[in-house]
C-alpha cells in the first residue's frame, strides 16, 4: 500500500530534490567557470585576475551557502558569481565583445534553480556593469578597458540593454514555467497517489462488505434453523399440559400449569418474532396481489383469541377502500399488519370506555396508504424515536419480545416503503405507513 | 534566540562578502594599475632622436627607398600579442607605399617562419636586438617609422588605448599618413612617445 504522504510533505521533498541537483551541477559548472578563466590567461596572461578573482568567486559562492545553509541566498550568489565572471573573462579578453556573451551563459544555467528571482543579480550586475563603464569611456575616461569599441553610444548601449533584458527575462520566464510545471506534477503524483489509496479503500471495503454479508446470511439461517428446531419441543411441552389440564391436577397444580402456558406461549411468540425478523431478511421479496379485506380478516381473526383473560376484547374495525389492483409481498404485509394490530390489542388502555383498532386502507395507482389507529395507552414523546430500535421495550412490563417494531420497520423498507408513527400518551397511537404498488413500478430491492 | 543567531550569521556573511568584493575590486584596480604605467626607462637607455639615420643594412633585407616600418615585437609579450591584428592592419592598408618589417625582440629561439606563421604575413622578420638600441625601443609593442633615407620618423606607441580603438590617437597611422604629405605632421605628445607595454627583451610585465 502507497504510504499517504500529505502534499506539502511531497512538495517539499520535490522542492529539495531540484535544490540538490541544481547545486550538485553548480559545483561543475563554477569549476568550469574557474578552469575556463585559467585557460583565457594563456592569451594575454591575465593569471593575476583568472586566479585571484575566480579563486575569490568561488569563495564568495562556498563561503554563504556554508554560513547560510537553509536560505537561498547562495543562489543569488550564484548569480552574482556568473556576472563577476563574465567581467573577468571580459577584461582578460582585453574587452574581447563576445566574452559578454557569458552573462547569457550565466543566465541560461540559472533556470535549473526554476526560480525566475535568480536573474535579478545577474541583469543588475551586468546593466549596471555597462551602464557605468559605458558612461565612463562615453565621457573620455581613457582608463576604462570595456570594450573594444571606440566607444559605446547611447543608442548601442539601449539596443544592448534590452536585448540583454529579453535574454534574463526570457530565461526567468521559462524558470517560472518550469516551477509551475514542477507544482503541477507534484500535484499529479499526489493525487494519484490519492487515488491510489482510495481505489484499494474501496476494494478493502468492497471485500469486508463481502464477508459481512455472507457472514449475515450464515446467521439468518442459522437464526432461522435455531428458531425452527426450538418450536418443535414447545408444541410436546404444550400439547403435555393440555393432558395434564383433562386430568385433575387440582388448585395449586392448575396455577403453576397455567403459569407454565404462559410462559410457554411468550417463549414461542418470541421465537416466531425472530422467525419473522429471519425470513423478512432472508427472502426475497414475493411480487402478488394484495387483497387488503382478506389479509385483513385473515389476521383479526387469528387475533381474536389474543390478549390476557381479564383484558377486554378489542373492536376490530376495518376501512378498505381497494378498487385498484395492489401488488406487493403478502407475508410481509402479514407480518406488518399482524404486529401493528396485536400491538394495539395487547396495550390497550383500561380506562377507555371502548377499546378499539380501526384498520384502513386506500390503494392508488402507485401506493398504499394504511393507517393503523387505536386509542391505547399510547407512547410518550421520549420514547417515540426509539421504538422501531431492536429489543427495545418500552417497560420492562412489556410484553412483548422488542422485536415487533423493529420488523415492522425492516419489512416496511424491504417493500421500499414509509411508516410513521403519531402518538399521545393516554389516548393511542397512528400508524401512517405507505407502500409502492409494484404493479407497475419495477420491484427494486434493498 | 534562534533568531538573533541567524541575524549574526547574516550579518558576518554579508561582511566576509564585503571582504570579498573588495579583494576582487583590489585585484581588478592593481591590474589596471599596472597596465595604466609606462614602461621604466631602462639604466643604460640612449635616447634616439626623430631624424636619426638608422643603419638597416645587413640587418634587414630591405630593398628600395620606401619608408619602412619596423614593428617591435615580443611573442611573449600580452600586449605584443593583443597588437597583432592591429599591426596586420597597417600593413594591408600601407603596404604598398611602406616596407614593413617584424623585429623580435625576445630570448627564446623563435624561428622566423613561427613568427610569419604568427601574423600570417609574408614580412621581413628580424632577431637583431641591436636595431631596438638603434631605434632607441626598449619596451614592446612599439612602432618606428623611418623614412626614405631611413631616418627615424616616428617612434613611439602605436594608440593611446590599450585596444588600439581610439581613432583619434592612431599614433603609428597618424606618422605613416603625414610621412606622405596627406596630413600635416602632428604633434605627439607622452602618449604617443611615452612607451608603453612590456620590458625588453623578456616580458616582465603584462
Amino acid at each position: 500500500m502507497v504510504p499517504q504522504q500529505t502534499y506539502q510533505a511531497l512538495h517539499t521533498s520535490y522542492l529539495e530534490k531540484v535544490k540538490l541537483r541544481s547545486d550538485r551541477l553548480m559545483n561543475y559548472f563554477l569549476g568550469s567557470f574557474f578552469v575556463c578563466g585559467l585557460s583565457l590567461a594563456f592569451f594575454y596572461d591575465t593569471w593575476l585576475v583568472a586566479i585571484g578573482i575566480g579563486s575569490l568567486s568561488l569563495i564568495a559562492y562556498y563561503s554563504t551557502k556554508w554560513l547560510l545553509p537553509h536560505s537561498d541566498a547562495y543562489q543569488y550568489m550564484v548569480s552574482i558569481v556568473f556576472g563577476i565572471f563574465m567581467a573577468q573573462f571580459i577584461y582578460q579578453m582585453h574587452g574581447l565583445f563576445e566574452m559578454h556573451f557569458i552573462a547569457f551563459v550565466g543566465s541560461a544555467i540559472l533556470i535549473t534553480y526554476q526560480n525566475w528571482k535568480l536573474q535579478i543579480p545577474l541583469a543588475a550586475l551586468v546593466i549596471v556593469h555597462h551602464a557605468s563603464f559605458g558612461y565612463l569611456q562615453y565621457i573620455g575616461y581613457d582608463k576604462i578597458y570595456f570594450t573594444q569599441l571606440d566607444y559605446m553610444t547611447l543608442q548601442t548601449f539601449i539596443i544592448h540593454g534590452i536585448l540583454a533584458t529579453v535574454i534574463f527575462f526570457i530565461c526567468g520566464l521559462w524558470a517560472y514555467q518550469m516551477k509551475m510545471l514542477s507544482e503541477r506534477q507534484i500535484r499529479q503524483t499526489f493525487e494519484m497517489g490519492r487515488f491510489q489509496e482510495e481505489q484499494l479503500q474501496r476494494q478493502a471495503l468492497l471485500q469486508s462488505n463481502e464477508e459481512l454479508k455472507k457472514s449475515n446470511k450464515e446467521l439468518d439461517s442459522f437464526v432461522y434453523s435455531v428458531s425452527h428446531d426450538l418450536r418443535a419441543p414447545l408444541s410436546s411441552m404444550l400439547g403435555v399440559i393440555g393432558i395434564c389440564e383433562m386430568g385433575d391436577p387440582g388448585p395449586f397444580m392448575e396455577k403453576n400449569i397455567s403459569l407454565l402456558k404462559t410462559s410457554i406461549k411468550k417463549l414461542d411468540g418470541f421465537i416466531m418474532d425472530i422467525l419473522d425478523y429471519s425470513r423478512n431478511a432472508r427472502l426475497e421479496v414475493e411480487k402478488q396481489e394484495i387483497h387488503f379485506d382478506d389479509l385483513v380478516t385473515e389476521i383479526t381473526n387469528n387475533l381474536k383469541f389474543m390478549g390476557a383473560d381479564d383484558q377486554r376484547k378489542v373492536d376490530i374495525r376495518t376501512n378498505v377502500r381497494n378498487g385498484i389492483a395492489f401488488y406487493s409481498d403478502k407475508s410481509r404485509l402479514s407480518i406488518i399488519l399482524n404486529n401493528l394490530i396485536s400491538n394495539s390489542i395487547r396495550y390497550q388502555n383500561p380506562e377507555a370506555a371502548e377499546p378499539f383498532v380501526e384498520v384502513r386502507v386506500e390503494v392508488s395507482e402507485t401506493s398504499a396508504s394504511i393507517l393503523i389507529r387505536d386509542n391505547g395507552i399510547g407512547i410518550d414523546k421520549e420514547n417515540q424515536g426509539k421504538v422501531f430500535n431492536m429489543f427495545y421495550r418500552v417497560s420492562t412490563k412489556s410484553l412483548g419480545s422488542g422485536l415487533g417494531l423493529y420488523i415492522v420497520k425492516e419489512a416496511v423498507e424491504k417493500l421500499n416503503g414509509v411508516i410513521q408513527l403519531e402518538s399521545e400518551t393516554g389516548k393511542g397511537t397512528h400508524f401512517n405507513i405507505r407502500l409502492p404498488n409494484f404493479a407497475h413500478s419495477p420491484l427494486i430491492t434493498t | 534566540m534562534v533568531l538573533s543567531n541567524i541575524l549574526v550569521k547574516k550579518t558576518l556573511t554579508i561582511a566576509w562578502l564585503l571582504v570579498i568584493f573588495s579583494g576582487m575590486a583590489g585585484i581588478f584596480w592593481y591590474t589596471d594599475w599596472k597596465y595604466s604605467l609606462p614602461t621604466p626607462v631602462p639604466g643604460q637607455y640612449h635616447p634616439v632622436t626623430t631624424g636619426a639615420y638608422v643603419d638597416l643594412a645587413a640587418k634587414l633585407p630591405i630593398a628600395g627607398n620606401k619608408p619602412v616600418f619596423l614593428h617591435f615585437f615580443n611573442p611573449d609579450c600580452p600586449c605584443s600579442r593583443f597588437n597583432i591584428p592591429y599591426f596586420k592592419a597597417l600593413t594591408r592598408k600601407y603596404g604598398d607605399k611602406v616596407s614593413f618589417a617584424i623585429v623580435v625582440v625576445n630570448n627564446q629561439a623563435y624561428t622566423a617562419k613561427e613568427i610569419r606563421h604568427k601574423f600570417d604575413l609574408d614580412v621581413p622578420v628580424s632577431f637583431d636586438s641591436s636595431l631596438a638600441a638603434a631605434c632607441g625601443v626598449y619596451s614592446t609593442p612599439q612602432a618606428v617609422l623611418l623614412d626614405g633615407n631611413h631616418c627615424l620618423y616616428y617612434r613611439g606607441n602605436y594608440n593611446k588605448s590599450r585596444y588600439c580603438t581610439d581613432a583619434r590617437s592612431n599614433y603609428a597611422q597618424m606618422a605613416i599618413d603625414s610621412l606622405f604629405g596627406s596630413v600635416s605632421r602632428p604633434v605627439f605628445g607622452a602618449y604617443a612617445l611615452r612607451a608603453y607595454g612590456c620590458q625588453l627583451p623578456a616580458c616582465t610585465k603584462n
